[in-house]
């Protein structure tokens, strides 16, 4: 796909991309990293990459974690297709296995934040439209909303109760059956 | 490079075909960091991506709730797209099966293995000296009966017990008083079609008595089990005076229920003198009818009315299932009329089992408004028949589900779990900024 990248490998990870945070700071990374985000691949097949990519949405906090997933996430992917070719299926089941374990477990270990970046990385991985990412952070705002009472996630979320006394008696009635 | 296709665990699929929606302005102001910097609340997210996050939730009990925490989060959840969404994930939860050969509760087998069979386990059930059964499931409530043993009614020792998994509450109750008993379903204690629940459900026991003048014959009986007063009532069955049904239990199999009504196949014994046919008890009104079924001819014995089920449809529609060796046949006979027309033949592929783990006879599992699951007799899976596609495909192995014990979860049919759905969920119209 990407332009230069298909044939050498060495040459995509020559390829670097410099991202720019809305605090000014800029961070270079490769082409493989930076492309699991839509919105920069879009930009770099667009051509429009020269100078950097100015990221206003994003503070510099939040775009070294984002960054740090990226880099994570295409060395799986590049090690998955690198092996591919190279082991008998069995083996590369193993190996398959093993980068998913790997992976798993830098993904509980990087959702290890507070509340507040969490929403930071929701937000940029929506803007950024990074999949993996959004679908990651989305499932555990999900996961800490399971099992909770109303009263429990407007707590948790600081959310104010709109509704009126009697809309709330009316759904309890309504769905009595999720309240026992 | 295709470095975007990132093989991880499967997490939900996203469906965003739309472009990004502006974040809605944040009903409450970001509270401000120490840093001095905002920091972001749920309420930055927008709506499409507030929609993510409740698809992530994994029952309906979770969702009702986080619908209830708001405005907003209850108008995104009561979308109507999000609803189907959310039911395509998980609304269908999987079957119940009985086994024949094990001492205790029949198994929950999931519809997809991202769904914890574990939540719908009947540990809550009491041990029993025996094994209970499922009698029948409707909605979120299971009847259960005890199979084996004599042992009458006790506050300790039930012989029926209805049970909520979902919220893992039971209530044992009476027996039917004794007689010839054709099977026994949960009805809504409602009027009409109502909800039903732990608060709002009958018991239905239909059976046959002697017919008043004919020595050889039976007439429906039927009786209601009632929360009010913990107790059977025998309800008036109306029937035809014409409808000479066999007085033998075994002449009479369960094909199903359709569009509020029971159903069973009479098989024609020339010996007795009578002929095959259906009977019908409507579920409200306990009315009683013989009904013309097709192909029922072709079943003699009792066991092969597994392969032959009743069921409804969008329209009134009523179908026939029939499966006998590797064909599916689907009968039709639409809204108002007597005609019964072969709506279509599928073909069940064989894939034969190689462990051994297989039923000995075909079998229709379990038959719904939209679907058919089949179990071809010596294969080792199960076929889906899609209803609405008319679409076979290849159903789960239930193998792993049954402790190595497959030959008698494939004998028995399986009782779909539903989960109470769809949620009565309506948006609450904004309020207006003060």
């Amino acid at each position: 796909m990407a332009s230069a990248g298909s044939g050498d490998e060495k040459a995509a990870a020559a390829a670097m991309i410099t991202l720019i945070s809305s605090d000014n700071e800029k961070f270079e990374v490769t082409e493989a990293t930076a492309t699991l985000s839509q919105t920069i691949r879009h930009m770099i097949e667009d051509g429009c990459t020269d100078g950097g990519v100015p990221l206003p949405n994003v503070t510099s906090k939040i775009l070294a974690r984002v960054i740090e997933y990226c880099k994570k996430h295409a060395t799986a992917a590049a090690g998955e297709e690198g092996s591919s070719s190279s082991f008998s299926d069995a083996a590369f089941l193993e190996v398959d296995r093993a980068f998913l374990e790997e992976l798993e477990e830098f993904d509980d270990a990087f959702l290890e934040v507070d509340r507040a970046t969490l929403f930071d990385l929701i937000l940029a991985a929506n803007y950024l439209d990074i999949k993996g990412l959004l679908n990651l952070t989305c499932q555990k705002v999900a996961d800490s909303v399971k099992g909770k009472t109303p009263e429990q996630i407007r707590e948790m979320y600081n959310i104010v109760n709109d509704l009126t006394p009697e809309e709330e008696a009316e759904i309890r009635r309504e769905t009595q059956w999720a309240f026992e | 490079m295709e470095s975007n296709s990132l093989r991880r665990r499967p997490r939900r699929q996203r469906r965003r075909g739309k472009p990004k929606a502006a974040a809605p302005k944040p009903t409450i102001a970001s509270s401000a960091s120490s840093e001095g910097a905002t920091s972001s609340t749920v309420h930055d997210v927008p709506d499409d991506v507030l929609e993510m996050i409740l698809l992530g939730l994994d029952s309906s009990v979770c969702l009702v709730r986080a619908a209830s925490a708001c405005r907003r989060w209850r108008r995104v959840v009561a979308d109507a797209g999000f609803l189907d969404r959310f039911r395509l994930l998980r609304a269908i939860p999987g079957h119940y099966a009985s086994r024949l050969s094990h001492n205790g509760s029949p198994v929950f087998v999931p519809s997809s293995t991202q769904q914890n069979a574990q939540s719908f386990s009947l540990d809550f059930v009491p041990k029993i000296d025996g094994s209970w059964e499922i009698a029948d499931s409707r909605g979120t409530l299971l009847l259960l009966m005890k199979n084996n043993g004599v042992t009458r009614s006790h506050r300790f020792n039930p012989d029926l017990v209805v049970c909520e998994p979902l919220t893992r509450r039971y209530e044992a109750i009476s027996c039917p008083p004794q007689g010839q008993c054709l099977g026994l379903f949960l009805v809504s204690g409602g009027a009409g079609r109502g909800t039903i629940g732990m608060a709002n459900f009958k018991v239905m026991a239909v059976g046959l008595r002697k017919h008043p003048t004919a020595w050889d014959r039976a007439v429906p009986a039927v009786c209601e089990y009632s929360r009010r007063d913990g107790r059977w009532h025998s309800v008036h069955c109306l029937w035809n005076a014409h409808i000479h049904l066999p007085d033998r239990i075994c002449s009479f199999f369960f094909a199903g229920r359709a569009n509020g009504s029971l159903y069973w196949g009479i098989i024609g014994d020339a010996h007795y003198g009578y002929d095959h046919a259906g009977l019908v008890v409507d579920e409200a009104t306990a009315a009683a009818s013989r009904v013309a079924l097709p192909v029922l001819e072709s079943i003699h014995e009792w066991h092969e009315g597994r392969c032959f089920r009743v069921i409804g449809g969008e329209g009134g529609v009523l179908r026939v299932v029939r499966f006998i060796e590797n064909q599916v046949k689907i009968y039709a006979r639409f809204h108002g009329g007597s005609e019964w027309v072969l709506e279509k033949l599928l073909l069940i592929p064989t894939i034969a089992t190689t462990n051994g783990a297989a039923g000995t006879r075909n079998k229709i599992v379990a038959a719904h408004e939209t679907y058919v699951l089949v179990a071809p007799k010596d294969s080792a899976c199960l076929f889906l028949v899609d209803l609405k596609t008319m679409a076979v495909e290849r159903g789960q192995d239930w193998n792993m589900y049954c402790d190595g014990d497959v030959g008698d979860l494939y004998e028995l049919p399986a009782y779909r779990y539903q989960l109470p759905w769809p949620p009565i969920l309506k948006a609450l119209p904004e309020l207006s900024p003060c």
